[in-house]
């Protein structure tokens, strides 16, 4: 248990539990911890108990999707991190949607597992080398 | 097996029983919209699920069932028979997917046809048909791909722009991105599925021109259906082919993508008539190629075109003559070629430069030595190569994110996510972001993203940011493109795991309901075994078959034993090693100190312990706290540190370990650690304590004042643990979970709180005592010891009755009289009470009953209904023989 490493929490959002589970390999190869919802509902709960670094966020789920997760998380006294939103449809409306509900990204799923990686190294401002 | 593909099999199982499930749910009831969002979401899922895998054909029916079910959603498709059969054919065939990638791993065969089969049937729902016959089409344009341009390519070629053209050439000469063609002819009900093939179109990555037209005569205006699409688009798109291939995912088989050589855009237009003699440049620039003198045919090249006028067909071809030279100076053939052409003003004939190629490559490959060197020590600024265009491509997401309208009321906060997005980009440049916080509260204040764009347009240019923010522009897509072969990588190597057998799978889910239900039913087996010693006691008793008795009291041992072990073995299902909670405090910690400006290190100890898990989840909020606190209340600022003498970096130590069936939580920090004499003043001022009481309490029982409700020894609220609960909270908390808690302090030298808590809620110890003829249990955590006490021994101090218990003087009550029950407590044949003393808090209090009837696990089921406000009872619990015993509150009792 002794993650010293970069030590940021990334919390994913997707109601797909091998989804999740592939995010998570991802993001835990990349050395981040990683905290699971599986719907938007379940997210805004977690996002006011704890603060996160980063969101990566499904659009279609059950009980609150995606949109109207981030539209909660922006519109609460909340800290503003970024978040990224992956959907299966490369479809530019659905990211003009993600833009407008408060996304700062959009990635169409299944993710390239390098490029997510960048995407966040990014997202969470660690200088690259 | 790779633990990721396992997961998706079994989600795949469970989606694949849902869409069952809810298809014969849809039978019935056509109309409820949750059904059919169920189906749709169950699809949509294993969707996205599929697409982690290389599993194309089974992505792409799954696709087409997607859309049925999304028109269906919308009520564009109603309900039919056909419908649910159509579906349920994809149900099996996924179904028939997944059981051949469990047990055949990468060897999945599917049948094509099949396949076409159902996309078509599926289709036949949407009104449209999959044009089968252009994929036959499509693998020969793939073969084009290096034979060259056909003459009919040429004509749409020809409409392009030439400084279009121009453009797409540098850009594909820089290497890198090739030129395509891409031919979109959307599905004609494209309209019905929500596609906007125009938006898609012209949204195509590295779009550099388009056209549209009608893919045949346009109808009669009174035959037209204007909602049935047939419209073609051409587009012209600098970019690689796995890109366009990602961008049409969907629609690739309505998408003909065809690769140019950038040479088949060198087609010169213009006048053809007028203009000087041109022989005597066509002469000298054929010399100067052969000699290799670029410098000299440059210099004729841009005299020739100050001169001509620059509609002329000469001209257009100078133009691209002079765009070879400086493009690929090397390619001699190429530049004989278009001059040859200009001799006879004719199109320049690329198709025998194929050939000469060849004749060129040694020529190159020196070349290519040279470059070598120079590539290598450029190869580091590849890497972040990519990171520049990641980074370009999200700072070009924050822009457009900051021109969206302000009618939202989450406006503030999609700009300060926006701001911290951009803060994100320029440190991960490692430039810093000078000045942003200023833009963030004036685009705040003025409820508008113009002050950030502004922030962002200045920086850049302060920065020489420009060009890669403003080329990216708004296309996102584009980095991603690289990292393509990177997951097909990652696929293989998900193939690779599939060798590892599927069906060798050991372990299962199983709802954790039904762990519960069991864990209660060894309960109930574990309580009515409990009947045997007592049958064993009629037998000898009452019926005098002392034989008999012996034999049940020996059979009892056997399932005594069996029971036992059978509880142990169910418990062991529901442990949980406590390290899922403590993922949480390194976290915390790092927060937290930093927020505090102190500096903490977190020792775990012990994270294997194991425990049920109702009590590990609800112990991670208490345990939370009470490090919240040690790190607000307890550890010092690195100063205060080392003024005292410690080292600067204080410690927290969490240590789990199993104390006989309990578990053990220690948590312990170096800090300043309690003062009691500050403890009882707040306590004091609080009104918590009187005068009385603050002289004579002993430091022990001052700090554990701290657990009392609306207790703070915090000198201001503090923003991390002063939200207006204490450490009561924990003690609460603890205390639902049938545990208890215990601090001791040192001024100094830190505080250590210690949890003692049961391994399991399911099965209580309680003591049961009797009390006018009832039986009541009082839970073994809150019992310190039994007594008898005989009458004469029972003080009165100031009409409070009390006893001297090893030289402490207890208060002393009666049962009876706590619940209400008129009748006297009963004296046994000694003159003496039965006095049990228990905990109340800080001091023991003696509670005299009428007799203890020993001590037995129960399981304790909490009170229902109206009575479940009565805090009093905590629970009732069946006995052995049969009785109800009721356990009683201490807390409430004597509280």
């Amino acid at each position: 248990m002794k993650r010293k490493e970069k030590g940021k929490t990334i919390l994913i959002v997707d109601d797909a539990l091998t989804v999740r589970m592939f995010h998570r390999q991802i993001l835990e190869g990349g050395g981040y911890l990683v905290e699971e919802a599986s719907n938007g509902f379940e997210a805004l709960e977690k996002a006011i108990q704890s603060s996160f670094d980063l969101y990566i966020v499904d659009i279609n789920m059950p009980l609150l999707d995606g949109y109207g997760f981030v539209q909660k998380l922006r519109q609460n006294d909340l800290p503003q991190v970024p978040v990224i939103m992956v959907s299966t449809e490369a479809d530019a409306k659905d990211r003009d949607m993600a833009f407008e509900s408060g996304a700062n990204f959009y990635m169409v799923k299944p993710v390239k597992p390098e490029y997510l990686l960048k995407v966040v190294h990014i997202l969470l401002g660690e200088v690259i080398a | 097996m790779n633990p990721l593909l396992e997961q998706f099999l079994s989600e795949s199982n469970e989606l694949l029983q849902e869409i069952e499930d809810k298809l014969i749910d849809y039978e019935k009831d056509p109309e409820s919209e949750e059904i059919v969002n169920g189906i749709f979401r169950a699809i949509h899922t294993l969707k996205g699920n599929s697409g982690l895998f290389d599993l194309p054909d089974l992505t792409k029916v799954l696709h087409a069932a997607e859309e049925v079910m999304d028109a269906v959603r919308d009520g564009e498709i109603g309900y039919s028979a056909e419908l649910v059969d159509a579906l349920m054919q994809v149900k099996d065939f996924v179904s028939h997917v997944c059981t051949m990638v469990a047990s055949n791993g990468n060897e999945v065969s599917v049948n094509k046809e099949e396949v076409e089969d159902l996309i078509g049937a599926l289709n036949q729902f949407k009104r449209r048909e999959i044009p089968v016959e252009r994929e036959a089409e499509k693998e020969d344009i793939l073969e084009d791909k290096v034979t060259g341009i056909k003459v009919g390519d040429i004509s749409i070629l020809a409409m392009i722009p030439e400084c279009i053209r121009m453009q797409a050439y540098s850009e594909a000469c820089k290497g890198e991105k090739e030129i395509f063609l891409v031919t979109y002819i959307p599905d004609e009900g494209c309209f019905f599925v929500g596609d906007d093939p125009f938006h898609t179109a012209m949204t195509t990555p590295g779009c550099m021109w388009g056209h549209v037209d009608a893919r045949e005569p346009w109808p009669e205006l009174v035959e037209m259906d204007v909602y049935r699409c047939v419209l073609r688009f051409k587009i012209l798109a600098v970019t690689t082919r796995e890109e366009l291939e990602q961008f049409f995912e969907y629609v690739l088989d309505q998408v003909e993508i065809e690769a140019i050589p950038p040479l088949a855009l060198v087609i010169p237009q213009g006048d053809l008539e007028e203009g000087p003699v041109y022989e005597d440049f066509v002469y000298d620039a054929l010399e100067y190629i052969e000699q290799g003198d670029l410098v000299s045919l440059d210099r004729a090249v841009e005299s020739l075109l100050e001169l001509s006028n620059p509609d002329l067909w000469f001209a257009s071809a100078l133009r691209w003559l002079r765009l070879i030279m400086q493009t690929q100076p090397d390619n001699v053939a190429a530049l004989n070629v278009i001059v040859k052409a200009m001799e006879t003003c004719e199109m320049p004939d690329w198709s025998k430069l194929e050939v000469s190629d060849n004749v060129l490559a040694s020529q190159e490959s020196e070349e290519r030595d040279h470059a070598e060197s120079a590539e290598v020590s450029s190869r580091f600024s590849v890497v972040s190569e990519e990171y520049e265009k990641i980074i370009s491509s999200v700072v070009a997401a924050q822009r457009q994110i900051l021109s969206l309208k302000n009618d939202v009321p989450w406006f503030e906060g999609r700009l300060k996510a926006v701001a911290a997005s951009l803060r994100a980009c320029f440190d991960a440049k490692g430039i810093g972001s000078k000045g942003l916080e200023e833009a963030l509260d004036a685009s705040i204040k003025a409820k508008t993203g113009e002050p950030l764009l502004a922030w962002l347009d200045g920086f850049h240019v302060e920065n020489s940011l420009d060009e890669e923010i403003r080329s990216s522009n708004v296309n996102t897509s584009d980095s991603s493109v690289e990292e393509g072969a990177n997951a097909k990588g990652m696929k293989s190597s998900l193939n690779d795991g599939f060798e590892q057998q599927f069906a060798l799978s050991r372990s299962f889910k199983v709802d954790q309901e039904k762990v519960d239900l069991m864990m209660n039913l060894v309960g109930e087996l574990t309580v009515s075994k409990n009947a045997f010693p007592y049958l064993a006691e009629r037998a000898e008793s009452q019926y005098g078959i002392r034989e008999l008795s012996r034999q049940i009291k020996q059979q009892y041992t056997v399932i005594n034993r069996i029971t036992e072990e059978l509880r142990d073995t169910i418990m062991q299902i529901r442990m949980m090693p406590v390290s899922v909670i403590f993922q949480r405090f390194p976290r915390l910690i790092r927060d937290t100190s930093r927020k505090l400006g102190k500096k903490v290190d977190l020792v775990l100890k012990g994270e294997e312990t194991t425990a049920d898990k109702n009590i590990i989840e609800s112990l991670a909020d208490p345990l939370i706290h009470i490090v919240r606190n040690s790190l607000d209340h307890g550890i010092e600022t690195p100063e205060a540190r080392r003024a005292s003498g410690k080292p600067e970096v204080g410690t927290i130590t969490i240590q789990v370990s199993h104390q006989q069936d309990r578990v053990l939580i220690e948590i312990q920090d170096d800090g300043r650690g309690i003062d009691p004499a500050a403890v009882k003043m707040k306590a004091y001022e609080r009104g918590l304590i009187d005068e009385n009481k603050l002289e004579h309490i002993t430091d022990k029982e001052a700090i554990d004042l701290i657990f009392h409700p609306g207790f703070s020894t915090a000198e201001k609220v503090s923003e991390l643990s002063g939200r207006g609960v204490g450490m009561d909270v924990v003690r609460t908390a603890v205390e639902r979970l049938n545990g208890s808690v215990q601090i001791e302090s040192k001024v100094g030298e830190g505080t250590k709180i210690s949890l003692l808590l049961p391994l399991s809620l399911a099965v209580t110890n309680i003591m049961i005592v009797e009390s006018n003829d009832q039986l009541f249990g009082i839970l073994m955590d809150d019992v310190i010891e039994t007594v008898r006490v005989k009458s004469s021994d029972i003080h009165y101090i100031k009409r409070q009755r009390a006893v001297v218990l090893r030289g402490r003087v207890l208060p002393l009550v009666s049962l009876n009289e706590r619940l209400g029950i008129s009748a006297e407590q009963k004296l046994n044949d000694d003159g003496e009470y039965a006095v049990l003393v228990v905990k109340r808090g800080v001091e023991p209090v003696a509670v005299i009953v009428d007799a203890f009837r020993g001590t037995t696990d129960v399981i304790l089921k909490p009170m229902k209904g109206v009575l479940a406000d009565m805090r009093l009872y905590l629970g009732t619990a069946l006995l052995g023989d049969g009785s109800i015993v009721i356990a009683l509150n201490v807390k409430e009792l004597l509280g």
